[in-house]
Formats: C-alpha cells, sequence, structure tokens
C-alpha cells in the first residue's frame, strides 16, 4: 500500500500580502520498499511536500492518503500516520533534549501503551540499526557524543517507532567525510531490510549512488519524476535549474561532445572506468 | 604571516583530567597564501584556527601573527583586527537588523572616524557582491548571502587573514558555489591570506596548498595534487578522493597512459583528448 498526493496545492500564509505558493498541483505516489531521491533548489518546496507526508501540513487544495487512508480527513487519528510515516529533519540533533541515550530513543515508544520491556527492545533494535552499542551508549548523555553520534541517536529515536516509511531531510549535511558515509551505508541497509526510503539531498553524488527514482522539484512544482538514470540525463535543464550531476556523469557528458562512443548515463568511477575502456579499445580496433 | 611553533592545547574536562586536542603542531602560512585544512571532526582543525585570533591559547608553544604573539595580552585586539573569522553557521553571526549595520560593526568597535566607516562598509559589501543589499534585513538574505555579509563583516577590519570555519557546511550547492567564488576572488585579487576549514573535498581542490589533521597533528602538507595523489594514504584516513583522481588511478591501473595530476573533469577531458 502507497503513499500518494493527488493534486496538492499548499500556500503558506493564504489571503495576506506574504502569499507563497509552495507546492503546485503536486501528483505522487510512493510504493513500498522504493528508495526515493527528492532534489531541488533551496525553497523549491521539498522540506513542505516531505511535511505533507505525515501530516505535519495539511494542504490546501487535494489529498494525500498514507495506505489508503486520508490523512487530512476529519478523525483520522495523526498518531497512527506518525508512527507508520517516520521524519528525520535537517539537524535532527538539535531536537535532543533527554541527558541519557535511552530516553532519548525511548521518548516515542513510551507514547505507544508499551511494556518496559518492548520498550528496551525497541530501543536496542534502533541503537543497532545506527550501529551504536546498546550497553556503550544507552546511559551515556547525548549532548557528550560526537556530531555524528548525535545524529544517529536522532535517527534512532525516530527508528525506534518502527516506521514503515523513513523520509530523511539532507541526513549528511555538516557531517564529516567518515560521517557522511555512515550514515549513508545505514540508510541503504534500511532500505535492503525493506523500509521505504525518501532522501531528500543536495549532493547529486549520493541520490545517483543510492537511489533508484529520482524527484526533481523546482518553483513548487515536479519537473522531473523518473529512473534516476534517466533523470540526470536532462543535464541541461537541471544546471538551469541550479542543480547538478555527478561529477562522473558530467565527465562523460563532455567526451560524449567530442565524439566518444560513451554512455552518458554513468554515475560511478568504477562505471566511467568500463566506459573509458571500452571507448579506448574500440577506437584502437578502428584504427 | 602565520607562524605556528610546536603548539599543544589541552581541554580540560569537569573530572580535572585532560584532551590533549593539538600534539606539537609546527606550521607556517605565508602572506597571500589560499591553505585548506581538511580532516575529521575532532582532529584538531577548529582548535588549531581559533589560535590564529587568539580566541585560544596556547598550553605550551607559541602562535605569532605577523610578528605579533598571541599570548601578550595587550596585543590581544590587534591580532583580532588582522586574523578574522568566520563560522559554520550562518545565523549566529549576524547580529545587527540591517546588512551595513552589521558590517560596521566591527569598524566601529576599532574607533575607526564614521566618514571612514561608510567608506569601509561599501568597499567591503563590494568586494563580496552584496552592494545591492546594505539596507536588507539579514533574516531575509538566503544562506550564502548570510555568509557572504559574515565574511564583509570581516573584511571591514581590512585583516591580513581570513579564517574560514566550514563556512559552507550548512548551504546547499548554490550558496556554496557563492562562498568559494567570494572567498577565491578575496585571495587572488585583494591578496588575503585565507585558511579555509572543510569537509568537501572538491573545495579543498581550490587552494594552493592543503594540510591535513589526524588525532591532534598535521599529517600531510602539501599542494593539492600532491595530497590527493596519494590515493591510499587519504582513503586510510577515511576521507573522500576527488572522483576524477580516483578515475585516473583505476585507468592507469588498467594500463591507460595519463598524466599524474589529474584533478577536475576539464584536466581530465583535455586528458584523454589532447
Amino acid at each position: 500500500m502507497p503513499l500518494i498526493l493527488e493534486g496538492v496545492n499548499y500556500t503558506y500564509q493564504p489571503n495576506s500580502p506574504y502569499q507563497t505558493s509552495a507546492l503546485r498541483d503536486i501528483n505522487l505516489v510512493i510504493k513500498e520498499g522504493e528508495f526515493v531521491g527528492l532534489i531541488g533548489h533551496t525553497g523549491s518546496g521539498k522540506s513542505t511536500l516531505v511535511q505533507h507526508l505525515n501530516g505535519l501540513l495539511k494542504p490546501t487544495t487535494g489529498r494525500v492518503l498514507v495506505d489508503d487512508e486520508e490523512i487530512s480527513a476529519k478523525g483520522v487519528m495523526l498518531k497512527k500516520i506518525r508512527k507508520k510515516v517516520g521524519l528525520v529533519f535537517q539537524y535532527p540533533e538539535h531536537q535532543l533534549f533527554e541527558d541519557t541515550v535511552y530516553k532519548e530513543i525511548a521518548f516515542g515508544p513510551k507514547n505507544l501503551d508499551l511494556s518496559d520491556e518492548q520498550i528496551k527492545q525497541r530501543v536496542k533494535i534502533a541503537l543497532k540499526m545506527v550501529h551504536l552499542d546498546f550497553a556503550k551508549y544507552q546511559a551515556a548523555s547525548s549532548f557528550a557524543l560526537s556530531g555524528g553520534e548525535k545524529r544517529r541517536v536522532a535517527i534512532a529515536g525516530v527508528l525506534a517507532m518502527e516506521p514503515k516509511y523513513l523520509i530523511l531531510d539532507e541526513p549528511t549535511a555538516g557531517l564529516d567525510p567518515r560521517g557522511r558515509n555512515e550514515i549513508l551505508e545505514q540508510v541503504k541497509e534500511l532500505h535492503d531490510g525493506g523500509m521505504t526510503i525518501i532522501l531528500v539531498s543536495h549532493s547529486m553524488d549520493d541520490v545517483a549512488r543510492l537511489t533508484q527514482r529520482l524527484i526533481v522539484m523546482h518553483e513548487s512544482k515536479i519537473v522531473f519524476d523518473d529512473e534516476t538514470r534517466k533523470v540526470f540525463a536532462h543535464y541541461e535543464s537541471l544546471q538551469k535549474m541550479g542543480l547538478d550531476v555527478p561529477t562522473v556523469t558530467k565527465l562523460m557528458l563532455r567526451l560524449k561532445k567530442k565524439g566518444w562512443p560513451v554512455r552518458q548515463d554513468v554515475f560511478t568511477v568504477e562505471e566511467a572506468k568500463e566506459e573509458i575502456l571500452k571507448a579506448i579499445r574500440e577506437e584502437k580496433i578502428r584504427a | 604571516m602565520i607562524k605556528v611553533n610546536n603548539l599543544e592545547h589541552r581541554y580540560c574536562n569537569s573530572q580535572g583530567g585532560y584532551k590533549q586536542a593539538l600534539k606539537g603542531v609546527n606550521l607556517q602560512i605565508k602572506q597571500g597564501e589560499f591553505v585548506a585544512v581538511i580532516g575529521h571532526n575532532g582532529s584538531g582543525k577548529s582548535t588549531l584556527a581559533k589560535h590564529f585570533n587568539a580566541l585560544l591559547l596556547p598550553f605550551s608553544g607559541a602562535v605569532i601573527v605577523n610578528e605579533l604573539d598571541t599570548r601578550e595580552a595587550e596585543l590581544l585586539w590587534k591580532v583580532r583586527q588582522q586574523v578574522g573569522m568566520v563560522f559554520q553557521n550562518p545565523d549566529n553571526q549576524l547580529i545587527a537588523t540591517i546588512v551595513e549595520d552589521d558590517v560596521a560593526f566591527g569598524p566601529e568597535n576599532l574607533g575607526v572616524e564614521p566618514v571612514k566607516i561608510r567608506q569601509l562598509v561599501d568597499d567591503a559589501l563590494e568586494s563580496v557582491g552584496m552592494r545591492d543589499y546594505l539596507q536588507k534585513a539579514p533574516h531575509l538574505l538566503s544562506g550564502g548571502q548570510k555568509q557572504r555579509v559574515a565574511i564583509a563583516g570581516i573584511i571591514a577590519m581590512r585583516p591580513k587573514v581570513l579564517v574560514l570555519d566550514e563556512p559552507t557546511a550548512m548551504l546547499d550547492p548554490a550558496g556554496r558555489k557563492e562562498v568559494m567564488d567570494t572567498v577565491i576572488k578575496l585571495n587572488r585579487e585583494e591578496g588575503l591570506t585565507v585558511v579555509h576549514i572543510t569537509h568537501f573535498m572538491e573545495e579543498a581542490i581550490l587552494a594552493d596548498r592543503v594540510i591535513v589533521m589526524e588525532e591532534g597533528a598535521i599529517v600531510m602538507d602539501g599542494s593539492p595534487r600532491e595530497i590527493f595523489g596519494q590515493i591510499k594514504k587519504i582513503k586510510d584516513l577515511r576521507l573522500d578522493v576527488p572522483p576524477m583522481m580516483e578515475l585516473r588511478d583505476s585507468l592507469c591501473r588498467e594500463g591507460v597512459n595519463l598524466p599524474k595530476d589529474i584533478l577536475t573533469v576539464d584536466e581530465m577531458v583535455v586528458a584523454l583528448c589532447p
């Protein structure tokens, strides 16, 4: 059962001089088990869009359905929706507030009528998912951890709700390369374990490497929604929107322009190597 | 311009113990250099940078800025006037309600005459490309614009050195490019010495010189080509290798003949299609 947005429009501060349209006619279906990238320039509407997926914002017009349940309908238990759709904000570590890692992660489950033992299990599993050792970290203060660890604790807090859909809004912003790689590897593992993932990112190399489907937003609208490889073929339109393509793809496009027989939908160094070697060999055969 | 001699720094904790954040760092930065500092969180990058303008003082060793020893208390304001710092979060650095007041804050505190302040502010905003925003409120600016105003606030004090501590970490790609273009322009056209701390390798390759820190010490120091040419060492430190360098390396292993120092897409295109 999918996440569906049907003809969604959203206006901030309607009927005021500051009225701004942040989403225009959004139609979107996200199926279970997908790994979807969402990119767009700052102000394109990405964050507004993801806040609709768990009912933090309600559409000005249009419908949002989570597993066939319309979330803006009257009498819907938003608590149930938020359990299903986990949302990790930008800089989630800014929201840490408890004095130990255990309490921090247990905060969500505590509101779910679970026994102490069940809560403990959830904290254990969530910490395991972000590769933090329960024995070592449970009693630690969240505030004494490194930036990368804090962020993983914050993500664990969302995972402890056992969401079916996980939305991450730039989960690697501000981290060092080691922290970035760790978070992304863990997100990939979560997807391999069956979770549906929506990753909002500014890093084209990351979405290229991880996602199968890519949604591009520009000026409050969805302009591309397709397989990731196909989206990056629209190199020129993406650049016009102030976006980029992966470094390796840039190289292939340039080589193609010079008349090299290479594919353009190449994202990784490994693939690029193969393509270039193939091209060089073919050239030699011809010569 | 900056001389660091055997610098050690310790952070004390509440239990009476300490963490050795810098373990005897030696470094010289020349006037007009553009130095990038990379390394993991906790490697000592920021601790080192904060010694350049006496925000931190050495536990042992010394930091000499333009002949001024940062340990001498009476030189403090002179040192701070010469070395300006810009930090990660654009929202924590702007204090006034309009852009020009914010940029004027530094020179006002240095006791500059009002007429001159006007000139300094205009010049500083001009050099970061924000002259049209004099009267704008900072909270209405984009992240990249805010960082450029923060840089202007430093430039208005006419410093010799600009130290940037991950100024682009919280910005989107367009904002990052704005800030980097500004920094490069200040370095190349106005001869400002720049120390740029970053986690983005594509920014580090823009510098004249890259310093790699690990566990409180400098472990590598050289031109971007020298540093990123050592792919194995960079990977062992779990830092990212620029994709074109990695590609060059794997193509060479397959027997393709390529020059040693390819950092950018442009250079790779030239190397492959002479």
